[in-house]
């Protein structure tokens, strides 16, 4: 669309990877490859965590979320951050202590190795894909509104980026990178908002006003990106060029009645100020009643809201703790202590981040409500600055968001693509960095492939399901793994593969579009509401049953898992080497 | 360890009834979801900015009685180490 909007996606492209070229340097063995040594200190690897953290969704998704469903779709930024407050609480401290590389590696470190270290790889891979495809979208739209490419070039170009740049940086690199990525997103998303803020003014709009259909504050004219129905709520006057209602206009005064209307592509609708804004069909038709309805309307659950809205509760809350690239980040943390300091910071973070994408949402809706009328929800933030500023300086502002976006889709995915060429390689193949690599390249080609068949889901929508499958599979595992003591290997492979597998179930029937209305709609839309208990109960209920195979080093692991540092540094002088100053703490593998 | 448990599920509880509460207050008093404070409907106050700050509380209050534990579990089994500082 704009030469300083493809300018700026060039220049965050090149800049991450020149920074994550700066890690090869120092990447030399498979240990650095993974987990950067753990030498990070904390306020470096908070930025970093939330640099890989927020996403396409928290960055274009939510506020396209907030403008066309209403403000219920906030419980997906405060789940988000929320999401970290578990993890701080449960199990950040006890989990670097416990020194494993990957979430595998904790359970087979645990509970044994036999079985549960390819059914938690599995299921590695399966949430690090779904993840991977809501990036791939978000990456395909932005190209696709800044160059007007199809929309599998853009989902393509990250991944071959993402791939490459992992294949040869690793995570040395990508530490630098995210850290870099977050600040690069902050500024993205909270310098627009501001300026548009101050340019929009705060004079009172009618549009927050409860169960009042938004209004034009000003004369506007909507272009039609593409063959739109949509109805009005009264009779009104507007301007029109092109096809509307099977006839052609050209630039004149039409009284439109209050009822559906279809709209060709290309039509411009111009409207006087005040004139009711119109409602469009493909969007949700709860959007303009309900605005400020706290609960989450999707038109799957429109019929039970709170059961809905609690689902994304659960699974925003508690699916933090079982993300792979989430949890790997914290063995980076040079001991327990650091690893609650970081998270705290990247609460702090997270925090701040989040009050953006509420600002432009409202701004949207105040000063902009025609954007949910002509294009994609997901790509409402990308068209609110060329909305309300016309002329330069709302390009330059649309260039820094896109840019932002970009630098969203490019941190999260090499994230995730670490976790999952990880897990690949370090646990299913033989060890090495030659073999991450290519493990890194395929889980990326893969993922492109994959996510050029997602592309009529909204970015929050996929996000929040890779959670689901999280919070009820891992969450279990970890929180159970680290406080009950008579957690058993049977028990926990039990529970990731019954409450996972009948998340995904659930997941993959509302893609395929199994259940329309009511319950069923509810239930499979959002699973985490029934998914994630099931899950806790069939673990404890599997490990009672099995108490004979609980491991028989259970007190040493629980030991070094909540002893404090100062003490366990001081055990091992003691009992091993005494010219040792620190405990070697690898991860007990196979 | 027990004590830790403790802390932990303390603060969980906390932060997850204020947050869970609000839409089932929301759902039973549908005056609530209609409230405005200042013209700002009062649901996007709640959701867009006041519950970050609770989030930070909780999480700076648990990060100190967390190290105040260890800090006295470490002075009780090694009576050697630095006093800790309560």
């Amino acid at each position: 669309m704009s030469d300083a909007a493809i300018g700026a996606i060039a220049f965050v492209t090149l800049l991450t990877i020149i920074v994550g070229a700066r890690g090869i340097r120092v990447a030399r063995t498979p240990d650095d490859f993974m987990v950067a040594a753990r030498q990070v200190p904390p306020a470096l690897n908070a930025a970093a965590i939330s640099g890989e953290y927020l996403s396409a969704a928290s960055f274009l998704g939510i506020a396209g979320l907030v403008v066309v469903q209403g403000l219920g779709a906030l419980w997906y930024s405060v789940g988000y951050t929320a999401g970290y407050l578990v993890l701080l609480l449960l199990v950040a401290a006890p989990l670097r202590r416990f020194g494993a590389y990957t979430i595998p590696d904790f359970a087979v470190g645990r509970l044994g190795a036999r079985g549960l270290r390819q059914t938690a790889t599995a299921l590695v891979l399966v949430i690090g894909w779904f993840y991977l495809l809501p990036q791939m979208k978000g990456a395909g739209i932005t190209l696709q509104w800044v160059l007007g490419t199809p929309y599998w070039v853009g989902a393509a170009t990250l991944g071959v980026v993402v791939s490459c740049n992992i294949a040869m940086g690793g995570m040395k690199g990508i530490t630098f990178v995210q850290c870099f990525q977050y600040w690069l997103k902050l500024c993205a998303i909270g310098i627009p908002a501001l300026v548009l803020l101050f340019a929009a003014g705060h004079h009172s709009s009618p549009n927050l006003t409860p169960d009042r259909a938004p209004v034009f504050t000003r004369a506007t004219v909507v272009s039609m990106s593409q063959a739109t129905s949509f109805t009005l709520t009264r009779v009104q006057e507007a301007t029109v060029t092109g096809l509307l209602d099977q006839r052609t206009y050209r630039d004149q005064a039409v009284y439109l009645c209050a009822c559906r209307h279809v709209a060709g592509a290309d039509a411009r609708i111009g409207f006087a100020a005040g004139a009711s804004v119109p409602v469009s069909l493909a969007m949700e038709p709860s959007s303009s009643a309900s605005w400020d309805s706290p609960f989450l309307t999707s038109s799957a659950s429109g019929a039970h809201p709170l059961a809905a809205t609690y689902g994304v509760i659960i699974a925003t809350f508690f699916g933090a703790i079982g993300l792979p690239h989430i949890l790997v980040r914290f063995y980076t943390n040079p001991d327990g202590e650091a690893a609650r300091q970081t998270t705290l910071i990247v609460l702090l973070l997270l925090s701040t981040f989040y009050l953006f994408p509420t600002v432009l949402a409202v701004l949207t809706r105040l000063q902009a409500p025609q954007l949910y009328l002509s294009s994609d929800s997901d790509s409402v933030v990308l068209a609110l600055p060329g909305q309300l500023l016309p002329g330069l300086p709302g390009e330059l502002l649309a260039a820094l968001v896109a840019a932002g976006a970009f630098a969203a889709f490019l941190s999260t995915s090499s994230g995730l693509l670490v976790s999952v060429a990880g897990a690949l390689s370090h646990d299913l193949m033989k060890r090495g960095v030659t073999t991450f690599r290519w493990c890194a390249i395929t889980a990326g080609a893969v993922a492109t492939m994959a996510a050029l068949l997602v592309e009529p889901f909204s970015l929050a929508l996929l996000v929040g399901w890779a959670f689901a499958i999280a919070a009820s599979s891992f969450c279990p595992l970890m929180v159970l793994g680290i406080w009950w003591r008579r957690l058993t290997r049977i028990g926990a492979m039990a529970g990731i593969v019954i409450g996972g597998g009948c998340c995904l179930a659930a997941i993959l029937s509302t893609m395929l579009g199994a259940a329309a209305s009511g319950w069923g709609a509810v239930l499979t839309s959002q699973p985490a509401i029934w998914t994630v208990p099931l899950s806790f109960g069939v673990m404890i209920v599997v490990s009672l049953l099995t108490q004979g195979t609980v491991p028989a080093n259970v007190g040493q692991v629980m030991l070094r898992m909540h002893l404090p540092e100062a003490l366990s540094r001081q055990a091992y002088r003691t009992v091993s080497q005494p010219s040792r100053l620190a405990p070697d703490r690898r991860a007990p593998g196979p | 360890m027990r004590a830790q448990l403790g802390l932990s599920l303390m603060c969980l509880t906390f932060a997850l009834t204020v947050t869970a509460s609000f839409p089932v207050i929301a759902a039973m008093v549908p005056a609530v979801a209609k409230t405005t404070v200042a013209g700002v409907p009062l649901t996007l106050i709640v959701l867009g900015f006041a519950f970050y700050p609770v989030f930070l509380a909780v999480g700076w209050f648990y990060n100190r009685h967390a190290r105040q534990l260890e800090a006295r579990f470490t002075h009780l089994v090694d009576p050697a180490s630095r006093r800790p500082d309560v």
